[in-house]
């Protein structure tokens, strides 16, 4: 009886390992078979370009893993990210100055979080379902602002950045802006009282409440945070690119976002999660997926075949996290 | 220290509708234990939530050392060093112990070396060797209550809340938190200790305050008080008339249990039900009545047991889920699992017996004879509906009770579970529901009814099974019913 239950333990310590270090295993996995397939996969160019393009998405994800861990969803940050961004290329066109221009998006973003957050907390309006208006709302305005067609960025902000480039030792400004975003969300979350007070509202809502800890407070700062975020993302893209344009900008973030942060161990019923290592990974596991494929020559069109399939994949793992914390 | 006060005044709770607590008037001294005891709903869990700040009292005062202090939030409570052990303890699995035992403590920035220190402290005042760095989640419930514990006296330990601290705890685990109440108390501080476990008041509390319908209804020195007269007290007096002609025989076995087990509850659990019969199953909250049924039911899965059910052809065994087709039950929570409230009523009654309404040639529904059957059971029952489209949420607590019987007795079960079907029910539906239940009794079913109502047991058993700690612990024919001898068995 006994060494039965011993087995049964160990068994499912083994079968805990596989779960928690699945995509550890994978991206193992993964860069095994493309740089066996290419030697352009690990050449130093394509790695730096492979995480300079991995930043507006892991500044993106950074927000939502914070919303994720709070059992709450944001369905609105790639038309934040499209508001965003297209506000700052107006405004850059129209002559003003690039910081100023820049910390105004930035608050636009923070702005449409804490309408996010009006509408939640105050409201109680399921944080899907307000998200999800915002985002249909937000497309529009998005259209709008930039009459349908895209707009291009100023040589002024082009110049700029090259600057900034210049002053980080010719690193680029998004991959050191996005890495940067990322550790001090990880040290917010792991280091303050303001981060442990979300893990706890996401472990036990009920129970939070029970110790006094202002619930709606929490949310409404996360939601804050992730549109902030988000707003950051949609500069980092337009930069990224050159330009905006209406219906790309931002488009499907939300779910690319939840993907990697999900790959990346943050549980959708929240409680669980973390910035770094585990988002920044699951990003990078996206992102190389796709770079990999691209180096390979792939049509284009296996792309969303292969993210479903990574998606799928995601999701079955949180699922066998929970069961597993259940049955104990 | 030695002459800390803690002086409850006058203090009484109103939730909407009803009155929880009134005038409740406790002086608890430093270096003793008062112990809290009464039946579920009297008023224990409430007096000490308003203490830690989880409730608001809605009159009188709360003096420490002749101080008046007011509490409105459970910041408040720890601020006046009460430290508050619910019930269930109030974990965050993903979480460490440390986090868990300082959370609401935490000031701008994290020093996890600082916190793993202090909470090893608090940890160490009980013997207690969990890591501070481990996730609570990897740890056992007991071991997650002694967490609950260090939350608690970090909170200065000065004033301390048990709130049936007992109810998730194995025999050794008891007998170490005794220890430490012990220990507590040689310390001077003030405790309280909630119960609905005589046994466990008797053995660590000095004092006793037993509650009935939110007012203490008697309190002393434990040793003064015999158990006796506490029980009296608990239930308290009126007397219950037996229905002597309603005496009847039962000798046609119709369902049988056998050594039900299924986890902590029930615990080997073998019974008879006879053909006409009613049987109260009895129990304090936490006794395993519901899982009992639900095991049976097939819901939660037994791990070991049988059950054999008469369907006309004598007894056999037949398999946890097949126990569904000839049992109606009516469960504990109609809200969450008894109707599908936004449907309307014809709906929600013949929901359980869809196969009877199968129409040639392509199986479609015949909504027609649904409606006319649900109308029926409608007049039958004296639901007060305007009509059977009318929807299930917008009827009263007490209709809809009746809606639930009237869907299970259109199937005509052999065997009714019956889990409290009169909570939140008002008294002139009660009375009907009682009768109807009498009828179906003799008319034949076989009736299991779960109730925390004693008068109900009462009224309606022709015997009574007592559940104590997922075991039955007694079983009593009707002529011997006997409020106290009830209690005596399941405290």
């Amino acid at each position: 009886m006994e060494s039965n239950v011993l087995k049964v333990n160990g068994r499912r310590k083994i079968a805990k390992f596989f779960v928690n270090y699945a995509l550890y295993m994978l991206i193992i996995a993964l860069v095994i078979v493309y740089a066996s397939l290419t030697p352009l996969f690990l050449s130093g160019q394509n790695i730096v370009s492979l995480l300079t393009n991995s930043a507006p998405l892991l500044v993106a994800s950074v927000g939502m893993t914070l919303i994720l861990i709070i059992a709450e969803i944001d369905l609105s940050i790639g038309s934040i990210a499209g508001v965003v961004a297209s506000l700052w290329i107006l405004m850059s066109q129209a002559d003003m100055n690039i910081v100023l221009a820049t910390l105004i998006a930035i608050m636009v973003g923070a702005a449409i979080g804490a309408v996010n957050a009006g509408l939640i907390v105050g409201l109680k309006i399921n944080s899907f379902l307000a998200t999800l208006g915002m985002q249909i709302f937000l497309r529009g305005f998005v259209y709008i602002f930039t009459n349908g067609a895209q707009i291009l960025m100023t040589d002024a902000v082009k110049q700029a950045n090259a600057a900034v480039k210049g002053v980080l030792f010719g690193l680029s400004p998004l991959l050191v802006f996005g890495l940067l975003i990322a550790i001090i969300m990880t040290l917010v979350y792991r280091y303050t009282a303001f981060g442990r007070k979300v893990q706890a509202v996401g472990c036990n809502k009920a129970a939070s409440v029970k110790l006094g800890v202002n619930v709606n407070m929490i949310t409404a700062l996360c939601f804050i945070i992730c549109g902030t975020l988000a707003g950051v993302a949609g500069i980092l893209t337009a930069t990224n690119v050159g330009m905006v344009h209406p219906s790309n900008i931002g488009s499907g973030m939300e779910f690319v976002a939840i993907t990697a942060c999900v790959l990346g161990g943050t549980s959708l019923l929240g409680g669980t999660g973390t910035i770094i290592p585990g988002t920044l990974i699951g990003v990078i596991f996206l992102n190389s997926i796709e770079n990999g494929l691209g180096l390979l020559g792939a049509s284009a069109y296996a792309y969303p075949v292969v993210r479903g399939l990574v998606i799928y994949l995601a999701m079955l793992t949180d699922s066998f996290k929970h069961s597993m914390f259940v049955n104990k | 220290m030695e002459n800390m006060v803690l002086k409850l005044e006058n203090i009484s709770k109103v939730f909407p509708g009803v009155k929880a607590l009134s005038d409740v008037t406790i002086e608890a001294r430093g270096g003793e234990v008062t112990g809290l005891i009464g039946v579920n709903g009297a008023g224990k869990s409430t007096l000490m939530n308003i203490l830690g700040g989880v409730h608001r009292a809605s009159g009188g005062k709360i003096f420490i050392n002749g101080e008046e202090i007011s509490i409105h939030s459970p910041q408040d409570a720890e601020n006046h060093g009460i430290g508050f052990i619910h019930q269930e303890p109030i974990t965050f699995n993903f979480m460490t112990v440390a986090e868990n035992i300082f959370l609401s403590k935490l000031k701008r920035g994290v020093n996890y070396r600082k916190l793993n220190e202090e909470a090893k402290k608090y940890l160490q005042m009980m013997d207690c060797d969990i890591k501070p760095n481990m996730k609570v989640g990897d740890l056992p419930i007991g071991e997650r209550q002694m967490v609950e514990i260090a939350r608690a006296l970090s909170c200065g330990g000065k004033i301390l809340l048990f709130d049936e601290p007992t109810a998730s705890f194995t025999t050794t685990e008891k007998k170490k938190l005794f220890e430490i109440i012990r220990e507590l108390k040689n310390h001077g501080a003030v405790i309280f200790f909630i119960s609905h476990f005589l046994d466990e008041v008797e053995e660590i509390s000095d004092k006793t305050v037993v509650l009935r319908d939110g007012r203490v209804v008697i309190s002393g020195w434990t040793k003064d008080i015999p158990r006796s007269e506490i029980l009296r007290n608990m239930i308290g007096g009126e007397v219950v008339q037996l229905d002597e002609s309603a005496k009847r025989v039962f000798d046609e076995v119709v369902f049988k249990a056998e050594g039900i087990t299924a986890g902590k509850a029930p615990v080997d659990v073998s019974f008879q039900l006879h053909k006409g019969e009613i049987v109260g199953l009895w129990g304090l909250m936490g006794s395993g009545r519901t899982e009992l049924v639900q095991t049976l039911y097939g819901l939660n899965r037994a791990d070991r047991g049988k059950v054999y059910i008469d369907t006309g052809h004598g007894l056999k065994h037949v398999s946890f889920k097949k126990v569904r087709e000839y049992c109606g039950y009516v469960t504990e929570a109609r809200h969450d699992d008894g109707l599908f409230l936004p449907w309307p009523i014809w709906k929600n009654i013949t929901s359980p017996n869809l196969k009877a309404y199968k129409k040639k040639p392509f199986s479609f529904l015949d909504f027609k004879k649904q409606k006319e059957d649900a109308e029926e059971y409608v007049k039958k029952l004296n639901v007060k509906t305007p009509s059977v489209q009318t929807r299930i949420e917008s009827l009263s607590g007490g209709n809809q009770q009746k809606v639930i019987m009237a869907k299970w007795l259109l199937r005509k079960p052999h065997i009714f579970l019956l889990d409290e079907p009169t909570r939140g029910v008002d008294v002139g539906a009660k009375a009907e529901i009682h009768k109807m239940i009498q009828n179906l009794a003799r008319e034949g079913t076989a009736c299991l009814l779960i109730s925390s109502e004693i008068e109900e047991i009462f009224a309606l058993s022709d015997r009574v099974l007592v559940l104590n700690r997922g075991r039955i612990a007694a079983e009593i024919d009707k002529a011997n019913i006997d409020k106290e001898i009830l209690m005596s068995y399941c405290v």
